[in-house]
């Protein structure tokens, strides 16, 4: 399984969305952090996964953006969220162990996930603890592990692994001068490594980043299989990067690039035919758009070839 | 010891400073949250409440007196701007005043349109005059004025600078500040279409396409940028300065209303945009007494 790790923003919630209702098999459970205390859009969202078939971990409680408690999420939600066996509750643990077990005791939720961060030690006693005792179902982690690993064999849990593989630049414009990059080869190995599913932020950068101005230009990231079955990662980028004025010029830039490579390897999912749309009508759809179909590519992509 | 306390009282400053940022009032409209000012009136004025300051509002009046005399920032060259020359001298009814306009590399400060089109640049007495040149360049490309408001101690200065950029001063002698034209601006006979095109907004100059032409051409998303601007170059420099100053009014801007505002928070005001809904419910934290 994967576990795309995405921010319950606007246009990445279009992305999950429109993964949920186009895709064949479902090998995906998107892991969603909720960052705006409005909630419109995971309330349109998590019913369409649901009616997919497509499971969702939620994590109640976010460390980036505008979200201060567990309740908020619960009350936001209201019915939107579901009924327990159609998502998994999960929570982000840093050192706090403890504190961490008593608040998803006191949920009363089973089969929650946990999610490390930068701060945990996988070595310690009360993580330990804590993700073998019986509310756990699900662990992320970032750094490798052998002795976790043995210790959690056989006692049916699902290890995830998390790995930051988007190498995000400062700037729009930086990404022009790079060359195509290996994404990922995990799909490829982390069952053989030990891991029961892996995780990555898709093709944004891990950092939560709000608001920003109109930019200098317009990158549309596409990842790809190559014959090696390795998943590689192209940034079609836009070239007259000097001001922000003509953003949907700068747009028309980055597609012919894209329409090009996308044409000469036959690829062809809804993402990269909704680019061909704008191409052929000549239509800018905005930048959340062109995010959207980027992670959208993504997503229909890592499905199809695990 | 006299040096520990300098840098004591500037620190102190900067972090009353950093009050008036729009990012901390629209939380304190969005979230109630008052962290921001809790946490100045602990570090520095606890002693303070109760003494004269009650209200949130009180401490603001504070906070911002106390930049006037000791620190005064840009914040406070914008705030003293709108309440001495955008009220007083220039006038709101048919005034559209911006906040941080674009053009080319360079932010200008506030920027008006009403029968003309000004830009000013401010140059406080924390200010290097280092991109000073490429920035009146800049602004000239689009504005008929370009003014630099300064310090009335740098006047001098910046009037040897530039013969035909506008010199405005603060003259902070008195209690109440006040800003004074000390030379007006030199007009500038041509303004240019490429610098125009590139620093308004899509629909901006489709309309002035449409409004010169009267109608618009067949053009799609892509290449809708290259017509128009080839359009653009064609009008006459006088028409098309008008139109671009017709078009920016139509700017959806709250300048009409600013003089309703708490006058040490007008320059927020503009920045953030606050409409009368939002005023209220500032009016309504603000008169809030303070809890520590």
């Amino acid at each position: 399984m994967y576990y795309p790790y995405l921010r319950g923003r606007q246009f990445e919630l279009i992305a999950l969305r429109e993964y949920a209702v186009c895709r064949g098999n479902n090998n995906i459970i998107p892991i969603i952090e909720p960052v705006k205390k409005t909630f419109n859009s995971l309330k349109l969202a998590l019913p369409i996964l649901r009616n997919g078939n497509v499971k969702y971990a939620l994590v109640l409680n976010p460390q980036v953006g505008e979200i201060d408690n567990l309740a908020q999420i619960i009350d936001g939600l209201g019915d939107s969220l579901g009924n327990s066996n159609s998502w998994i509750p999960s929570f982000i643990v840093s050192n706090n162990y403890i504190q961490m077990q008593d608040l998803i005791i006191s949920t009363g939720y089973t089969e929650v996930m946990v999610i490390c961060n930068e701060l945990t030690d996988t070595s310690n006693e009360d993580f330990n603890k804590l993700i073998l005792s019986e509310q756990v179902k699900y662990i992320v982690v970032s750094q490798e592990n052998r002795t976790l690993k043995r210790n959690l064999a056989g006692k049916n849990k699902i290890l995830i692994r998390l790995d930051d593989k988007f190498n995000g630049q400062k700037r729009n414009s930086d990404y022009l001068e790079m060359p195509e990059e290996k994404f990922s080869e995990e799909h490829l190995f982390y069952s053989e490594e030990g891991y029961q599913g892996f995780s990555d932020y898709t093709v944004l950068v891990k950092d939560f980043i709000e608001g920003g101005s109109a930019p200098y230009a317009v990158a549309i990231h596409l990842t790809y299989q190559k014959e090696n079955k390795e998943v590689w990662i192209r940034h079609f980028t836009s070239t007259s990067n000097f001001d922000r004025a003509n953003i949907q010029g700068k747009f028309a830039e980055a597609l012919d690039k894209a329409i090009a490579f996308i044409n000469a390897n036959h690829i062809h999912n809804s993402a990269t035919d909704e680019l061909r749309i704008y191409y052929e009508e000549s239509k800018y759809p905005g930048l959340g758009m062109v995010k959207k179909i980027s992670i959208k590519n993504h997503l229909e992509l890592m499905n199809e070839i695990i | 010891m006299k040096n520990h306390n300098k840098n004591f009282t500037l620190n102190k400053m900067r972090s009353y400073a950093s009050i008036f940022s729009s990012t901390y009032f629209s939380k304190l409209l969005q979230n109630d949250d008052y962290s921001f000012i809790d946490a100045k009136i602990n570090l520095y004025d606890q002693s303070k409440i109760g003494n004269g300051i009650n209200t949130y509002y009180d401490y603001i009046k504070y906070v911002y007196s106390e930049l006037s005399k000791q620190y005064r920032n840009e914040y406070v060259y914008k705030n003293t701007f709108i309440n001495e020359l955008l009220i007083k001298k220039y006038g709101v009814k048919n005034t559209i005043a911006i906040n941080e306009f674009r053009v080319g590399e360079s932010i200008a400060d506030i920027v008006l349109f009403n029968g003309t089109s000004k830009a000013f640049e401010i140059k406080t007495e924390l200010d290097s005059k280092k991109r000073l040149n490429g920035q009146l360049s800049d602004y000239r490309k689009i504005f008929k004025e370009s003014y630099i408001v300064t310090h009335e101690a740098l006047v001098d200065m910046y009037l040897k600078e530039d013969k035909s950029i506008g010199v405005i001063s603060l003259e902070t002698s008195s209690k109440s500040f006040k800003m004074v034209e000390i030379r007006p601006a030199t007009i500038n006979s041509e303004i240019s279409s490429e610098a125009i095109i590139r620093s308004i907004r899509t629909n901006e100059y489709k309309n002035i396409v449409k409004e010169y032409y009267g109608t618009l051409p067949k053009m799609n998303s892509f290449n809708m940028f290259d017509i128009c601007f080839d359009l653009i170059k064609e009008i006459p420099n006088e028409n098309l300065n008008t139109l671009f100053i017709e078009e920016l009014k139509k700017r959806k801007s709250n300048t009409v209303n600013i003089t309703s505002f708490f006058k040490e928070l007008r320059q927020l005001g503009l920045a953030m945009n606050i409409d009368e809904k939002m005023h209220h419910n500032l009016l309504i934290k603000l008169n809030k007494p303070i809890q520590i």
